[in-house]
């Protein structure tokens, strides 16, 4: 482009150099004409003399000296004759010159004028000379001028002229190329290095070397070119920590699932096998890979066990997402079976191409298996195998069902074990757990085909007895009876004698719900426990006993509802010493009342309680009770034997038993601040001899805080008096039925004072219950009771009144 | 004893002058010094020479240039019957240590030959045996030729000098003598040249000009001819060159015309026992006449053959 620009540029040098050349040639010509007719001019007054005188040497010497003129070629003088005077020839240096082409030379020629004459004093006409007084033509100047010399000159200035625009243009050209290329070959740089950079390379650079601007954009695109690929660098970077990310991500969460995970490529051929799939499969990811995915992944129908069609070859072929196949079975390189769920699905690029397929599979063995035993744990019992309560209540809605719509009569049994709780409580729970199931293997080896046998709850089972009438029922109860009497399960060289009570309920067309079966079966097993144990009883509609025993049933409910609404209160009634001398403060026994309907008393509910193992909750919340009570009332904390009242609390067998309950009052007199010595346990005598070993414990745990222990209704059950040995007790409360009578009975009175003497043989308090009268009180005082209690003595009272009495200074 | 010593003495002396006179005898010779080695010396001892050998001189003729001759004068004297000085440089050299042997100075200008001549007479004893040939040409000859050459002219301007070749005198004498009028103007540092120049041009009616080394150089020659070209008035001179230079005629002797008649006199002196002649012009000499100028000035002049003879027979005829 510049070099086009430089056409007009060189068009007017050439034409300027032309013009200028040709004035040059012009001026050389011209001046050789001037300097012809110059020379001439000058020449001929210079000859003017000679020709006169006729002195050639002169003349020669002239002529000579015009010839050393430049481009003079020959000087010829002649006279006005016409006569040579002299010739002198460059050529020759001499007269006569030679011949010079026409045309190459220029002659010019001058006169030679005689010059004014001066006048001479005395102009006498006969003075020497001749008095001329016009000027008058001596001669002549010729005087030829080469034009060779001129003509080189002039070829010389069209040469240099030439010579001059070459070297012009060529300089200007080296110039305009050198300036082209300073600017040109970095433009192109720049463009190369622009498209270079278009084009992705980032690492690209222009040299940098050109001034000016151009160096500056250089530098500027060198300058954007390292931002940007510092950019690409830190985007790659960043790209490249987030894939890797990914791919940790993808890869420890391919191995952290639980599932096996296969891919493979878009054959089939296996591109990568997860920690799992390896496992299962048998195949380490070194020899999986690269193989198809058949000779790794042997899978077959699980039921028609023949090879099944390949989740993952279905996925390949159709593009689909392939799940289930539940039936298939996975045989691992070592010949291990699995039974397997898979899921294969297709991946796919940009285009929509598969190029392969992830295969996710998961052992369900194991899961199948939980099914089932879930499955058989939901219908069964998980300790005796037999069927459980809703197996068995549901078989019971079929039966009934089927009993209703007339087909056959059937009965429903209702069997609790005796003594099971001894040997619970002797020999621990492992033993209880191994006695149900040795007897339920003997039950199960008893039953019929067709009846149903199943575990309730505890110790309780249930019989149904089908197509047979109550009598029939009645008999095959009673050889139940007897297995279970028959039976002697020894347990660490112990053995224990088991029997059972059996309730039996006939099933027909007539029997209520399901529930009123089962309620009536319930109450006729309780029935005969009550008749004294290893007894069967058939339920009878007008049972005043079983009447009752609904009664029971629907303590159940209201206690519970006590429980969780506060319906239960606390009442108290004083225990004062009565012997002569005794300082001892008396005893506030702590009693238990349910306020629903109406206040109701213990005695209608503990039966019940206790017979639904609900004494262990109601005592914790009257042991609670009762301790914030005594914290609000004497918050001193002062207490002990001497000057203060105590509490006694009832406890019942259940809550002595109960491994958890001690442990409960111990926390509760962490928590409540109160000195345990204002506090007396009271437990029943059957009860501890019951619980013999629970009730030595807690005894001794709650004494070794400064609690006391009252031994209560001590008489009823007719025990040793040798237990009382082993009972680290303080009182002894004589059962208030011998009590009540000993002004009447002399027998009761006679207990009364046994009691007495033994308990104070026994270093321990007697307190006398139930103490109705002043005679009896007197009575008691005679044989030196220590403690009444009774409404002779004082009324049972709201424990909150305590508050009262002691503002009142009556309680300390 | 005495005797004998005398007589050995005696004996010795006798030797010697026996030996100088033989030699003497034996080789006496013509020493012609000449000034210079150049072409116008060249052909006067050409001359001289010829002239002599065709004249059977018979003595060996020795030329020595005056520088060599300085070098041993003794040496070229020894023997020498005659020294031949040729030209005013080799006559002074040899006047310088030479008191016996005739000197016969030639082509020598009057003047110089006067001046040399007139130094030794102040300063040391003079040379009797000394003569000269001139190289310029007596006034009087100068006259005569005008007179033939341009019977019309009256006036002869002259220029006068500090070195005058000619006494006024006798100038004006010859002048008188010829029948013209000399008009004479001083020249010299005190009289500009072209206050002269004018002057003499505007009185007279031809110039004269005679070699004055004092007053006459080569640039004073031409601005004496350009004037008298200005002046029309022609110019009479004393050399060839002088009329081819612009001057309208001119007597004067060449080197071989006095080469010849200076041969002619050592020939008439060998003769006569070498006692040297009378100090002369040349007579033989030349005339030169510039037609061609003489046509521009309008003048008619007879050839210069005609104009010698007829100038000859004037000479012979005084």
């Amino acid at each position: 482009m510049l070099v086009m620009a430089l056409v007009p540029a060189s068009i007017i040098a050439v034409a300027l150099s032309a013009h200028y050349g040709w004035q040059q040639v012009s001026d050389l010509k011209r001046n050789l004409k001037d300097r012809g007719k110059a020379i001439s001019r000058q020449l001929a007054p210079a000859c003017e003399y000679g020709v006169f005188s006729g002195n050639r040497e002169q003349l020669k010497t002239l002529a000579m000296a015009a010839l050393r003129e430049e481009d003079v070629t020959e000087v010829t003088i002649t006279s006005i004759s016409g006569e040579v005077l002299v010739q002198v020839n460059a050529n020759r240096g001499k007269d006569n010159s030679g011949d010079l082409a026409e045309g190459a030379y220029y002659s010019y020629q001058s006169p030679i004028l005689q010059s004014e004459l001066i006048e001479p004093d005395g102009n006498d006409p006969n003075s020497v000379g001749k008095n001329v007084k016009q000027p008058e033509k001596l001669g002549s100047v010729t005087v030829k001028l080469s034009t060779e010399e001129t003509t080189r000159r002039i070829y010389t200035v069209i040469t240099y002229n030439v010579v001059i625009i070459l070297f012009g243009l060529g300089c200007t050209f080296y110039v305009v190329r050198r300036m082209a290329r300073q600017i040109a070959e970095p433009i192109k740089e720049l463009s190369r290095a622009v498209t270079e950079i278009k084009s992705g390379k980032l690492d690209y650079r222009v040299p940098v070397g050109s001034g000016w601007e151009l160096g500056m954009l250089e530098e500027g695109i060198n300058s954007m070119a390292e931002t940007l690929d510092q950019a690409k660098i830190r985007e790659k970077a960043q790209a490249e920590d987030a894939i890797y990310l990914e791919q940790i991500r993808a890869q420890v969460t391919l191995e952290s699932i639980g599932d096996g995970v296969i891919a493979t490529d878009a054959t089939g051929d296996i591109v990568y096998i997860n920690q799992v799939a390896e496992q299962i499969t048998g195949w380490q990811t070194s020899d999986a890979v690269g193989r198809h995915l058949t000779d790794v992944y042997l899978i077959s129908e699980l039921k028609i066990n023949q090879e099944a069609s390949y989740p993952i070859g279905l996925c390949l072929q159709g593009g689909q997402i392939v799940r289930n196949h539940e039936n298939h079975i996975l045989v691992s390189k070592n010949k291990r079976k699995y039974l397997i769920e898979d899921t294969a699905s297709p991946i796919k690029d940009r285009q929509g191409n598969i190029i392969g397929a992830v295969l996710v599979f998961r052992d369900v063995t194991e899961v199948r298996h939980m099914a089932r035993k879930m499955e058989f744990l939901a219908h069964h019992d998980p300790l005796t195998g037999l069927l459980n309560r809703n197996e068995f209540e549901a078989r019971l809605q079929d039966i009934l069902a089927g009993a209703r719509n007339g087909f056959g009569d059937h009965a429903l049994c209702y069997m609790d074990l005796d003594q099971f709780k001894i040997v619970n409580d002797t020999s621990g729970h492992i033993a209880g757990d191994e006695l149900l199931k040795q007897l339920a293997v003997l039950l199960q080896g008893r039953v019929r085909g067709n009846d149903v046998l199943a575990r309730l709850g505890g110790d309780e089972f249930g019989i149904i007895i089908k197509d047979c009438n109550i009598n029939e029922a009645k008999h095959i109860a009673e050889s139940f009876k007897q297995l279970v009497s028959d039976f002697r399960f020894t347990w660490k060289n112990r053995t224990f004698d088991i029997g059972c009570s059996i309730g039996l309920v006939p099933i027909t067309a007539g029997s209520g719900s399901m529930t009123d079966l089962l309620s009536a079966a319930d109450s006729a097993c309780y029935i005969a426990k009550d008749r004294g144990r290893n007894y069967v009883h058939v339920y009878q509609e007008d049972d005043v006993d079983l009447a009752k025993r609904h009664g029971e049933m629907q303590w159940v409910q209201r206690l519970k509802e006590a429980l969780k609404l506060g319906h239960f209160v606390l009442y108290c009634q004083k225990i004062i010493p009565i012997a002569d001398g005794n300082k001892s403060p008396e005893i506030y026994e702590i009693l238990l009342r349910v306020q629903d309907t109406g206040l109701t008393l213990p005695e209608i509910f503990i039966p019940a309680a206790e017979r639904y193992y609900l004494m262990p909750d109601i005592d914790r919340w009257v042991v609670q009770e009762s301790f914030r009570t005594i914290e609000s009332l004497f918050s001193d904390k002062a207490g002990g034997s001497n000057g203060v009242a105590k509490f006694s609390i009832n406890l019942s067998g259940q809550s002595i038993c109960d491994d958890k309950f001690l442990d409960f009052v111990l926390e509760q007199f962490q928590k409540i601040n109160i000195d345990p010595r204002r506090v007396c346990f009271e437990i029943t005598e059957t009860a501890a001899i019951e619980n013999l070993t629970r009730a030595q414990t807690f005894i001794s745990a709650v004494k070794k805080l400064g609690c006391w222990f009252a031994l209560d209704d001590f008489g009823s059950g007719l025990s040793s008096f040798g237990y009382l040995k082993s009972l680290s007790v303080d009182y002894i409360k004589i059962d208030g039925s011998f009590v009540a009578d000993v002004m009447k009975d002399p027998i009761d009175a006679a207990m009364v004072g046994a009691i007495n003497e033994i308990g104070h043989i026994m270093g321990l308090a007697t307190v006398a219950e139930s103490v109705e009268d002043i005679d009896t009180l007197n009575m008691l005082k005679e044989i030196k009771v220590d403690y009444a209690q009774g409404r002779g003595i004082s009324e049972v009272m709201p424990l909150a009144e305590l508050t009262l009495l002691r503002d009142e200074g009556k309680v300390k | 004893m005495p005797f004998l010593v005398i007589r050995a003495l005696m004996i010795l002396v006798a030797l010697f002058w026996l030996e100088k006179s033989a030699a003497a005898n034996g080789e006496e010779r013509l020493l012609v010094v000449i000034s210079d080695n150049n072409s116008i010396y060249k052909k006067f001892t050409s001359t001289f020479q010829s002239v002599l050998n065709a004249h059977d001189f018979g003595l060996p003729v020795d030329v020595v240039t005056a520088w060599s001759y300085r070098r041993t004068p003794a040496e070229y004297l020894e023997k020498t019957l005659l020294v031949v000085s040729v030209g005013a440089k080799a006559t002074e050299e040899v006047m310088r240590g030479n008191r016996e042997i005739p000197l016969y100075a030639t082509l020598i200008p009057r003047q110089a030959f006067k001046g040399i001549t007139a130094q030794g007479q102040s300063g040391k004893p003079p040379n009797t045996k000394i003569s000269a040939v001139f190289l310029d040409q007596p006034v009087s000859r100068q006259f005569n030729l005008i007179k033939l050459a341009l019977p019309q002219v009256r006036r002869i301007g002259m220029f006068t000098g500090s070195s005058v070749t000619v006494p006024q005198n006798l100038a004006e004498e010859e002048a008188g003598k010829a029948g013209f009028s000399l008009v004479t103007e001083k020249l010299g540092q005190n009289y500009p040249l072209a206050t002269a120049i004018d002057r003499i041009f505007r009185k007279s009616d031809i110039l004269l000009v005679l070699p004055d080394p004092g007053i006459i150089d080569t640039k004073t020659a031409s601005t004496i001819l350009m004037s008298s070209y200005r002046y029309r008035r022609p110019v009479a001179a004393y050399s060839e060159a002088y009329v081819k230079a612009g001057a309208l005629l001119a007597v004067y002797s060449t080197p071989e015309q006095i080469g010849r008649y200076t041969a002619n006199q050592v020939l008439a002196m060998k003769k006569n026992h070498w006692i040297l002649p009378e100090e002369s012009y040349s007579t033989e000499y030349s005339i030169e006449v510039n037609h061609w100028l003489a046509r521009s000035l309008g003048l008619t002049i007879t050839t210069k053959h005609k104009l010698l003879r007829e100038l000859k027979k004037l000479e012979q005829v005084d």
